[in-house]
């Protein structure tokens, strides 16, 4: 078994806290994440659908990984 | 002509020269994409970049009448195929690992020495929400979903998990967000609010 360290377990905890009677699946997140990244990058607030988007980053560590690596690629092409 | 000026799907549809040179262009355009965001991954070769970037044009392709326009053309391709490429990294490194290997009796959220020190002032109020939460994993959840998060806390693929509960990706996901959700029911039932965990648990 491989053993969860404080880190984990603290991240744990801090996603149960973020999580939301309702969320959007991974699918329905992918659909949405260029734009939400291009509304990220001009500093933009995100309406309410790519509000449901920033939730499901936070508690979605493939997905938001998966974002941070966008996000990387749209700063260094700008 | 720059990859601005270009009009993306309708480029891709076209046949002959226009076309091969518009899939020629794209795929430099992700393959450049590809070599930036992984470029602190030493794991990662260019042969596998090329790769990735292939299986992603044939996915782009596949799926032009779901870009909505949106966003920039590119940047949604760029979202797909890091989504080819992590997937793909992720099932490599875990490939050998199985769900039970990580969970054996579900433990993982009740062992004292996986939980933080008590070194801290927040400490108190630290070991009485994990108390809670000790309570309702044991308590409100299912071997299954016990099984599931104990795997996502270990950094199992998301695919991995629902392949290995005999899940899809979307009902997996389900499954995990019904228990955090009962879980923070049952942490508010105990007065633990979201601003108490945030104040507890911020890095």
């Amino acid at each position: 078994m491989i053993p969860l360290n404080a880190r984990q377990i603290a991240e744990f905890v801090r996603m149960v806290g973020q999580t939301r009677e309702q969320e959007m699946v991974c699918d329905q997140c992918l659909r949405h994440l260029s734009e939400f990244a291009e509304t990220r990058l001009t500093g933009k607030t995100p309406d309410e659908a790519l509000s449901a988007v920033a939730q499901h980053l936070s508690v979605c560590p493939e997905c938001a990984e998966e974002f941070d690596a966008l996000q990387k690629i749209l700063r260094d092409t700008r | 002509m720059t990859s601005v000026e270009i009009n993306w799907p309708e480029a891709l549809r076209s046949t002959g020269g226009e076309y091969a040179a518009t899939v020629d262009a794209l795929r430099q355009i992700l393959l450049s994409g590809l070599r930036i965001a992984l470029r602190d991954r030493r794991d990662v070769g260019e042969a596998q970049l090329e790769d990735f970037t292939q299986d992603a044009l044939l996915r782009i392709l596949d799926q032009l009448d779901q870009f909505r326009g949106r966003s920039k053309f590119t940047t949604w391709a760029h979202t797909i195929t890091l989504n080819i490429a992590f997937t793909e990294l992720r099932r490599k490194r875990w490939q050998d690992v199985s769900l039970d290997a990580l969970t054996a009796d579900g433990r993982l959220l009740h062992e004292p020495a996986t939980m933080p020190d008590s070194s801290s002032l927040e400490d108190a109020e630290s070991n009485r929400i994990l108390a809670a939460l000790r309570e309702a994993v044991a308590t409100h959840l299912t071997e299954r979903q016990r099984a599931a998060i104990a795997g996502e806390l270990s950094g199992l693929p998301f695919d991995q998990i629902s392949q290995l509960l005999g899940l899809n990706r979307n009902a997996a996901y389900k499954l995990l967000h019904d228990a955090r959700r009962a879980l923070k029911r049952h942490l508010v039932a105990r007065g633990v609010s979201a601003d108490d965990i945030r104040t507890a648990f911020s890095p």
